[in-house]
């Protein structure tokens, strides 16, 4: 009779075929909206594949947490040491992530904005003049904007075109003065570097950073987008690129849209 | 950085919270995810950092609860990124296997005609396992990685007696496809 360890052996061998079929385990944040019953009945069921492939990380994420050690406990920790951790959190406090791509601000549309060619404002010196008083107006706002402290809405998570969920734009929520955008970067962290762009529905290119990286352990990007330099009503698609040198791969792209209030 | 604007009753928040749960945490760290105390540190860091930087929605309940799912999903995702790196590599093996339920080392020295009738054996289990409906197979892996009925259930959200019928119906299947072979041990 076949005795339990050779089913065992059988079923993880079967398992080592599942997980190249398969991929990847699934992340924290999806296991979190599979137990929520936040999937759609496909995606439910891919994670529930990964989930069957990857048991032992889905029985980590479920072990109940203990309780805290008291003194005594051969992991105890005193108040001198709590003391010392504190101090460790705070200089990383201190320093400014590498992960936060603070990046879309006003001041590059300042410039682009106040350059008007000499040689058109004197044909055009009426209109130019209005244009420029329009645009100096504009670039104030957004230098003084830039200046000033944003409140940021709830980090809005986005998952790469194809992926997951719908195939339709991500409706933005619009809270707070400025868009708090994640987009999540499913396993492809080998790259030093990336470079995220975002285009407009015509494909125009209106800002760019070739140096981004993914927030701490998220395995997302974080970036700050005012209100004002998007527009209602539009359509919007982030790019993310792995950088290598002078060549670089797109790896994700993220389709959303800015709501009309 | 955007957090440091944060009003002083925040950071006093912030501290307070670090000096009740940061030993918890690394506690957590260490015996969930069977860390060093070295990462455990770091990941307590990370996951209070984490946390900092979402404050501002924070309404001041479930303290422990909220930090607990802040530092599963940091240590889980720490541990998935190993295992990204390292699929492929390796066979897996399950953490939960006991010593007991791994081939016994004297087996790599049986005769060589043992050993291919073994690695035949278990080609047909595995091949039978595959061909069992989905449902039926995710059961079976999980109930042969000693997960109780109850863990299978809210693991795959099916009921307790989904579970059962499921099993006793790959056992039957397996039993007609492989005869004697295909006998699963009971409990």
């Amino acid at each position: 009779m076949t005795d339990k360890s050779d089913w065992k052996d059988a079923s993880r061998e079967l398992r080592a075929d599942e997980r190249r079929k398969l991929g990847d385990p699934p992340t924290a944040e999806e296991l979190q909206a599979y137990y929520r019953g936040e999937l759609s009945e496909q995606e439910e069921d891919r994670i529930r594949d990964l989930i069957v492939a990857y048991p032992e990380l889905v029985r980590m994420y479920r072990e109940p947490a203990p309780d805290a050690p008291r003194p005594g406990d051969s992991d105890y920790v005193g108040a001198d040491q709590v003391a010392s951790g504190w101090r460790t959190l705070q200089q990383r406090l201190r320093q400014p992530s590498p992960a936060r791509v603070q990046a879309v601000r006003g001041e590059a549309q300042r410039g682009v904005l106040l350059y008007v060619p000499t040689a058109v404002a004197a044909v055009l010196a009426v209109i130019c003049f209005g244009l420029y008083v329009r645009a100096e107006g504009r670039a104030r706002y957004f230098a003084e904007q830039s200046r000033q402290p944003l409140i940021l809405a709830a980090a809005q998570q986005l998952d790469p075109d194809g992926n997951r969920g719908s195939a339709s734009p991500l409706p933005l929520r619009k809270d707070g003065e400025a868009y708090l955008l994640k987009p999540v970067l499913v396993n492809e962290f080998r790259y030093s570097r990336y470079q995220i762009e975002l285009r407009d529905s015509n494909d125009a290119l209106l800002w760019s950073n070739r140096d981004a990286h993914p927030a701490d352990d998220e395995h997302a990007f974080q970036i700050v987008v005012p209100h004002t330099f998007l527009t209602e009503g539009q359509t919007y698609r982030l790019g993310i690129f792995g950088v290598d040198g002078q060549k670089s791969e797109r790896l994700a792209s993220y389709e959303f849209k800015v709501p009309v209030e | 950085m955007t957090m440091r604007s944060k009003g002083g009753g925040s950071d006093d928040l912030f501290r307070s919270l670090y000096d009740r749960y940061s030993a918890r945490m690394l506690r957590f760290f260490r015996t969930v995810f069977r860390v060093s105390d070295a990462e455990a540190q770091e990941l307590t860091h990370d996951s209070f950092l984490r946390f900092y930087r979402t404050m501002h929605e924070y309404r001041g309940e479930a303290e422990w609860a909220l930090l607990e799912t802040i530092a599963r999903n940091v240590g889980y995702n720490r541990v998935r990124s190993l295992t990204t790196i390292k699929r492929g590599a390796v066979r897996p093996e399950s953490l939960d296997d006991t010593e007991s339920s791994r081939k016994d080392p004297v087996a790599v020295q049986q005769h060589p005609l043992d050993r291919m009738i073994d690695a035949e054996r278990r080609t047909r289990l595995r091949r039978e396992m595959a061909a069992l409906p989905k449902g039926q197979r995710q059961c079976l892996q999980l109930w042969l990685d000693d997960w109780s009925y109850e863990d299978i259930a809210t693991t795959l959200r099916i009921s307790v007696d989904a579970v059962k019928s499921r099993l006793r119906d790959a056992r039957r299947l397996l039993r007609e496809r492989l005869g004697d072979e295909g006998v699963l041990p009971e409990e």
